[in-house]
C-alpha cells in the first residue's frame, strides 16, 4: 500500500471538504450519547430539507409504527432518538451526494442498494439481536468509497467503469487495478478522515472481506450487501452477487430457513426507506 | 399459487387485496397491507394521488406457464451469479433467492 498512486489518493482523501454541519454534530453524538440531545434534535428539526427527508420515512411503515408525525420533535417522542439520528444521518450524507448528480454512475441507483442494504442489515440484526440503527446506518455507508471516487476523483472513475465493463469483472476489481486501492479501503480511508463511529469505519473497511479483520457489524453488512445484490435493489455499479464468505457466514450463525424469512421482510421494509431519496425533497 | 403484482391504480378492481401498505409521497399511511379494496377506497387513493399499488393475485398456472417461470428466475439468476463458481454456499443462497422469486416476493 505504498506505491505513489496510492499515497496521492490518501493525501487527496485527507484534503476532501468536510461534511456539513449537523451531520457532523450527529457523528459526535455517538461518542458523546446523552449530551446535548435536545440541541440536536432542534437542528435537525431547522434543516428542512434534512427534517422532510427524515419524515417521510419516519411516517411509512419502515419504523414499524406508522403513525403521523408532523415535526422531528414528534418524531423522537415516538420513535425515540436513535431512530431519528440513524435517519438524520442517512439524509444527511444523501443531501451531500444528491441522487441527481453525475451521468455515467447512476446516483439514484447507487443510494437505492445503500439504502437497500442499510434496510437488510437492519432486518438482519433485529434477527440476531444486535444493534440496529448501529446496522442500518453501516449497511447504508458501506460503499461510500465509491461514491467519493465519483464525486470527488470522477475521471479514475470513468475509467474504473469503463475497463469493469470491458473485463464484466467486479468494479472492486477494477478500482484495485486502476488505483491500487478499491472503493472499500477508499471508503475506510474517508470514514476515518469524517470520524464515523469506529464500527462502522471497520464495516466499511471489511465488507468484501469480512474473514480477514472481522466483526460482528462487518459480517452483517457482508451478508447484507450479499442478498441486496441478490434481490437487486438498486445497483451499485454492477450487477453481480459478489462472494458470501463462508468465515461470515459460520459467525453470524444463520440458517437458510432465517434468511429466507427476512427477504420479504427486507423488500417491505425498502419500500418505505426509499423515500429518503425520493425526489420531492 | 398467490402472487404480489404492482397495477396501476386504474387497473385495481374492487374485492383485489393489497400486498404491501400504500403511503402517499410525504409517506404519510394511507392504507395498510390486507386491506380489501372497494370502489370507495378506490376513489380516495386516487384523490391522494396514488398511481400505482402493490395487490394480491391469485393465479392459476398451467403447467408450462409455471415451468416458463421457473426457467426466466432461474436465467436472471445465472446472470447474477456468473462468477460465483461452484462454491456450495453461493449455491445454497441461489437456491433461497430462487425459492423466494417464485414465491411471488416479486
Amino acid at each position: 500500500m505504498s506505491s505513489p498512486e496510492v499515497e496521492k489518493m490518501l493525501q487527496d482523501i485527507r484534503q476532501l471538504p468536510s461534511l456539513s454541519v449537523v451531520v457532523l454534530e450527529i457523528l459526535d453524538s455517538f461518542k458523546d450519547e446523552g449530551l446535548k440531545i435536545p440541541e440536536l434534535v432542534r437542528k435537525i428539526g431547522r434543516d428542512q430539507g434534512l427534517a422532510a427527508r427524515v419524515l417521510r420515512v419516519a411516517n411509512s411503515a419502515f419504523l414499524g409504527f406508522p403513525s403521523k408525525v408532523a415535526s422531528i420533535n414528534e418524531a423522537v417522542v415516538v420513535l425515540g432518538f436513535h431512530s431519528v439520528r440513524s435517519l438524520a444521518l442517512a439524509a444527511g450524507v444523501i443531501q451531500q451526494f444528491p441522487p441527481g448528480e453525475g451521468n455515467a454512475f447512476d446516483r439514484l441507483a447507487f443510494w437505492q442498494h445503500a439504502i437497500g442494504v442499510g434496510v437488510a442489515a437492519r432486518v438482519l440484526a433485529q434477527k440476531l439481536g444486535r444493534n440496529q440503527e448501529e446496522a442500518f446506518t453501516a449497511g447504508l455507508l458501506h460503499d461510500i468509497g465509491r461514491l467519493v471516487l465519483d464525486a470527488y476523483f470522477h475521471d479514475s472513475f470513468l475509467k474504473i467503469l469503463d475497463l469493469a465493463a470491458q473485463d464484466d469483472c467486479p468494479l472492486a476489481t477494477a478500482e484495485k487495478k486502476a488505483l491500487g486501492m478499491d472503493h472499500a479501503e477508499i471508503g475506510y480511508e474517508v470514514a476515518r478522515q469524517w470520524k464515523f463511529p469506529l464500527p462502522v469505519q471497520l464495516a466499511i473497511r471489511g465488507h468484501h472481506d469480512p474473514d480477514a479483520s472481522s466483526s460482528e457489524l462487518t459480517d452483517l453488512v457482508h451478508l447484507a450487501n450479499v442478498l441486496a445484490h441478490g434481490l437487486e435493489i438498486g445497483n451499485s455499479g454492477y450487477d453481480q452477487v459478489p462472494p458470501l464468505m463462508a468465515g461470515a457466514w459460520r459467525r453470524l450463525g444463520l440458517d437458510w430457513d432465517a434468511v429466507a424469512v427476512c427477504l420479504p421482510e427486507i423488500e417491505r421494509l425498502n419500500a418505505g426507506a426509499t423515500l429518503l431519496v425520493a425526489e420531492s425533497a | 399459487m398467490k402472487s404480489v403484482r404492482l397495477v396501476p391504480l386504474e387497473q385495481v378492481e374492487a374485492g383485489m387485496r393489497l400486498a404491501s401498505d400504500v403511503c402517499d409521497d410525504n409517506g404519510y399511511p394511507l392504507l395498510s397491507a390486507g386491506t380489501e379494496l372497494k370502489d370507495s377506497l378506490l376513489a380516495s387513493l386516487a384523490r391522494r394521488g396514488v398511481k400505482q399499488v402493490q395487490v394480491e393475485v391469485e393465479e392459476q398456472l398451467t403447467d408450462e406457464e409455471r415451468s416458463a417461470r421457473r426457467e426466466a428466475a432461474s436465467r436472471r439468476l445465472d446472470v447474477l451469479f456468473r462468477r460465483s463458481g461452484d462454491s456450495p454456499l453461493m449455491g445454497q443462497l441461489r437456491e433461497t433467492l430462487l425459492r423466494y422469486r417464485l414465491g411471488g416476493g416479486r
